[in-house]
């Protein structure tokens, strides 16, 4: 029996080729991309899970909170953190640190920045990575060695068997190479290439160690991971870390909440730390959703396809249930049908898979494999998702189809689709209400990925070069000399990547804290921001705005305040502030010195749109510079900034110039934005893709199915455009109707997604009207060729056909 | 071995009842050969549906294998069906897809047959119908007269007490027809009753029994002498 449905249901799919093959490429690709986002799905959640005994180690996250800001979550913690819980733990609990700093690296002639990890001996007890030269025991119990990765090795020597080798570190701090493991693998929440030894002489973790306790300041930079012994369980170290927290509260005044997160929930629970962006629930959510949909999408097309063809298979039903074939009987049929449809298109779909990886993995930055032998459990689950979607597909269709009543079918009457044709309707308003959505989501996403790093952003970012320096030789001067270089000025970090906190006390005595920049007189002037809001800009007129100051105090002299600062402050108008003063608390931070407002400028945002324009005081002293920005003329840049390298050589600071274009920094911030505007646009594409490869279907039925109608129109009169007017409108109509379910979803889901963001562009009509416009005009586009052939049609033989 | 008594048929749409058959009171007995004859539209086709338990009467008793059978549900007609009975049409209904001894393997397939008996059967009544030979050809590559040879292996592979023939000469031409003819007047005279709907009087004449249907209603019977 199995056999007789299995070669029935294959003749039938080799006889029908245009429809089988709508069926089975539209699931194919469906199944590819499901299957590629449960790929990445899958990555997202397996972060940290590969760690031997990862369920034991553990990250102290620090979560700092500060007045008149919300909390400011951190993978991190302060370096002396570490140090403190090892003395209150038992000595079985593994702790250890990892600081990233960035340093140049030099072999020979060859010399880059990097960014180095500087770890504990204990640290790869902890994260046991697999070595590929020499041996992770006891390695970095020496102050001068280093483990490297293989590509970082790779880098720097050409090759992997490189222990002993030397390698010099800010030209001079000679550093043997112990160790070579393997690379990190894309799916954990580190990306270093380059560990050295936390003992070295020049590492931050010395430097930390030798600091005494209280700390001046808390800098939540060091990753500390904890590894458990057997059976402890993790509130026995929480505890500690709880009462750790409120000794900084009394030594610090700072309240610094620190919680155990298991390192494998790291990706998806604390921020971005390295250069792995952190992992977000939501837009899993939202993928699998997606996946789930073009799912359903191509599903519906064999759904409409089968019903619609129902009468073409009147015959064989009537003929299987006048020799006795139950119900039952032609469900089973049915349904293995459509599972095999299914199947074959999973193979296909897999096939597919294969060929998109490598690009795959390029847009989502990943190392993702899929092994059919390894993965056998995710091949299968897609399997079963296949087979599952396919008998799903089948159940409606064979319903429907296993009802006919030979009698009726034999007598040529019409038959009892059981509503099919509303069923069909309702499954295609769906398909366009979907697709509709995504094309709404792509736009929304699109335009404020685009606001985010233009308007949004307020500030000219044309042109504009950042170089990390800390202005204090003659490159920065020299620098304004060169030819296509408009204007330069130093600053401590830039405009939309800053800012260390410092605290300011309010009105009424209270300690605040806001965002401190150091700028250089010409500042604002060369980001475009030429007027004040009140007061002034700083400026070399004024001797006391060049210069380091020096001393214990972040500012002293003169400030700047942005619009929020003045209203953190209290200060009736922009206006208001000016010639007033702001009070540092004295103490730890500064001698408590009062700085004059001279300038209040508007508010732009310094960090990612998501979060909220932040209160700042802008101060001029040159000690804290740390970059320089350029404004360059837009003309022959590559020779202005070959000549802005040849001058970092000659009188720049002693290691490669590190540069970047301010536009790529921007979009390096809204990357993963970017990606979820691709991936929705992408997603839209594939469900646009597959429902209109159902509507083509469709058109074809129909044109079919019509084709005596049609001729009787036309003997009747009914003129070419008449007909394919007729055609057409009958497929403008589900798009119409699927407007009223896709503008309020895609609404309310894109509502939802922007506000996330602190600031935002608005979900504006023409975004829902264009989407159904071009949704339409993809329909009607599929279905014209049908259209138009049936239309031409002369009506005898249009009518010759029955 | 049927028995029809005051049997009715309407059909209802929405705002026209037709009444196909009505008062139809009629016996067949156990390997008869009987014709149905009469005007289009007078109910032929109706009583064949009703006597192949394809249809249920509105009205009246249906007495089969002296079951009355007029209220069984559609899968106690399935059953029966599946049992006792055997379809040829005048369209021969042939399954696309499938292949000459595939199509006749149908029949035996809801029946649960074992492989090796249906094979062995396939083979038999493509023997008896003729085209041995054309087991593996789909139906679109035979003639008609072949096709409906291959529709009548399908409706005599089961071995059925009754076989219904719906104008199974009704697309063939005269050679072909007489073919199909001998090939019914065969299986009749092996024991099986058979009823065959027709318009020619011709192939009418080789029924032992024709009974003619006007408006619904039986006019009148012809036994035609043995």
């Amino acid at each position: 029996m199995l056999r007789h449905y299995f070669l029935a249901a294959v003749r039938n799919l080799a006889r029908n080729k245009l429809y089988s093959t709508i069926n089975v490429v539209g699931l194919a690709v469906g199944f590819a991309a499901a299957t590629l986002i449960a790929l990445f799905v899958r990555d997202e959640l397996s972060f940290d899970r590969q760690w031997p005994q990862h369920e034991r180690i553990h990250v102290v996250a620090a979560s700092l909170q500060l007045e008149g800001r919300g909390p400011i979550e951190s993978q991190g913690a302060n370096a002396d953190a570490a140090v403190r819980l090892r003395t209150r733990v038992p000595p079985e609990v593994a702790v250890a640190r990892l600081t990233p700093e960035e340093h140049t690296v030099r072999r020979g002639d060859f010399e880059a920045n990097e960014t180095v990890s500087f770890v504990d001996p204990q640290f790869f007890d902890i994260l046991q990575m697999s070595t590929l030269a020499g041996t992770l025991d006891s390695v970095l119990q020496r102050p001068d060695t280093l483990v490297l990765t293989a590509s970082t090795a790779r880098k720097y020597f050409g090759r992997i068997d490189v222990i002993g080798e030397t390698l010099e570190l800010d030209r001079q701090h000679a550093m043997r190479v112990a160790a070579v493991v393997a690379d990190l693998p894309s799916n954990v929440h580190l990306s270093a290439t380059l560990f050295a030894a936390g003992r070295a002489a020049f590492s931050p973790l010395t430097a930390a160690d030798a600091t005494p306790w209280p700390p001046r300041g808390l800098s939540l930079n060091t990753l500390t991971y904890v590894k458990l012994p057997p059976g402890m369980a993790p509130e026995r170290v929480a505890r500690e870390l709880t009462a750790m927290s409120a000794e900084y509260k009394a030594a610090v005044g700072v309240v610094l909440p620190m919680k155990l997160v298991p390192i494998a929930d790291v990706h998806m629970r604390l921020p971005q730390f390295s250069a792995v962006p952190a992992g977000n629930a939501t837009v899993l959510y939202i993928v699998s959703v997606i996946a789930l949909l073009i799912v359903a999408i191509a599903a519906i097309n064999f759904v409409t396809l089968m019903t619609a063809r129902a009468a073409r298979r009147a015959t064989e039903i009537a003929v299987r249930k006048t020799v006795g074939a139950e119900q039952r009987d032609l469900m089973i049929q049915f349904t293995g049908e459509s599972i095999l449809h299914a199947l074959l298109a999973l193979i296909i779909g897999f096939a597919l898979v294969e060929l998109l990886l490598p690009a795959f993995n390029d847009f989502t930055q990943r190392t993702i494999h899929l092994s059919y032998t390894r993965d056998c459990a995710f091949v299968a689950a897609i399997g079963l998702l296949a087979a599952f979607t396919g008998g799903l597909a089948g159940i409606y269709p064979s319903l429907v189809l296993s009802r006919f009543r030979p009698a009726q079918v034999f007598k040529g009457g019409p038959l009892p689709t059981g509503g099919s044709a509303a069923v069909r309707q309702t499954l295609v308003v769906t398909q366009f209400a979907v697709l509709i959505t995504l094309i709404v989501a792509a736009t929304v996403v699109y335009r404020q990925v685009n606001f985010a790093m233009n308007e949004g952003w307020r500030l000219d970012k044309d042109q504009v070069l950042a170089i990390s320096s800390s202005c204090g030789n003659a490159f920065a001067t020299e620098l304004r000399k060169l030819p296509g270089v408009r204007a330069a000025a130093c600053s401590g970090g830039a405009p939309y990547a800053c800012c260390g906190g410092s605290g300011v006390l309010g009105p009424d005595g209270t300690q605040l804290s806001m965002s401190a920049v150091a700028i250089e007189p010409g500042f604002f002037e060369l980001y475009g921001l030429r007027q004040p809001l009140a007061g002034r800009l700083f400026s070399a007129d004024h001797p006391g705005e060049v210069g380091p100051r020096g001393g214990d105090s972040r500012f002293i002299g003169p400030v700047i305040l942005n619009a929020t600062a003045t209203r953190l402050l209290n200060f009736a108008s922009p206006q208001a502030a000016i010639g007033q003063v702001i009070r540092q608390p004295p103490g730890r931070y500064n001698t408590g010195v009062e700085s004059e407002i001279v300038g209040v400028v508007e508010d732009f945002p310094v960090s990612s749109l998501r979060d909220p324009i932040e209160p700042i005081v802008f101060f001029t002293d040159a000690g804290f510079f740390n970059m320089v920005s350029v404004k360059l003329d837009g003309r022959q840049i590559p020779q202005t900034l070959a000549a802005i390298d040849k001058l970092w050589k000659q009188v720049g600071e002693p290691r490669p110039i590190n540069r970047w274009f301010a536009d790529a920094f921007l979009e390096d911030l809204y990357r993963e934005d970017l990606r979820q505007g691709q991936m929705a646009a992408v997603s839209a594409s594939i469900a646009v893709f597959i429902a209109c490869l159902g509507l083509f279907g469709l058109a074809a039925f129909t044109a079919e199915r019509r084709t005596k109608e049609i001729g009787v129109r036309k003997a009747l009169g009914a003129s070419r455009s008449d007909i394919v007017r007729m055609l057409l409108w009958q497929f403008t109509k589900p798009v119409l109707w699927a407007n009223l379910i896709a503008w309020p979803v895609g609404w309310y889901v894109m509502h939802r997604w922007l506000e996330r963001f602190a600031y935002r562009t608005e979900i504006e009509p023409w975004m829902l009207l264009g989407a159904s416009a071009l949704a339409i005009v993809i329909a009607l586009a599929t279905v014209a060729t049908h259209a138009f052939v049936v239309a031409r049609a002369r009506p005898v033989t249009a009518l010759r056909y029955e | 071995m049927l028995k029809l008594d005051n049997v009715g048929k309407s059909y209802r749409t929405s705002e026209v009842e037709t009444r196909a058959l009505d008062s139809v009171s009629l016996e067949i007995g156990a390997g008869e050969f009987v014709a149905v004859m009469g005007p289009s539209g007078c109910g032929k086709s109706t009583l064949l549906n009703v006597l192949g338990l394809l249809d249920s009467p509105s009205e009246g008793d249906f007495w089969f294998c002296g079951e009355n059978v007029a209220r069984y549900s559609e899968r106690q007609l399935t059953a029966l069906r599946r049992a006792a009975l055997g379809f040829i049409f005048q369209s021969f209904n042939l399954i696309d897809d499938l292949s000459v001894a595939e199509n006749v393997d149908v029949a035996l397939l809801y029946r649960r047959v074992a492989a090796s008996e249906r094979k062995r059967r396939i083979a038999e009544a493509l023997e008896r119908v003729g085209i041995p030979h054309r087991a593996k050809h789909l139906p679109q590559q035979l003639s008609g007269g072949q096709q409906q040879r291959v529709a009548i292996a399908r409706a005599l592979v089961a071995n059925p007490k009754l076989i219904l023939a719906d104008e199974p000469t009704g697309n063939l031409d005269t050679a072909n027809g007489d073919t199909v003819m001998s090939l019914l007047t065969s299986v009749a005279d092996a024991g099986t009753t058979v009823v065959m709907v027709t318009h020619s009087l011709a192939h009418a004449a080789h029924a032992r029994r024709t009974i003619k249907l006007l408006d619904g209603r039986i006019v009148s019977e012809t036994l035609l002498a043995a």
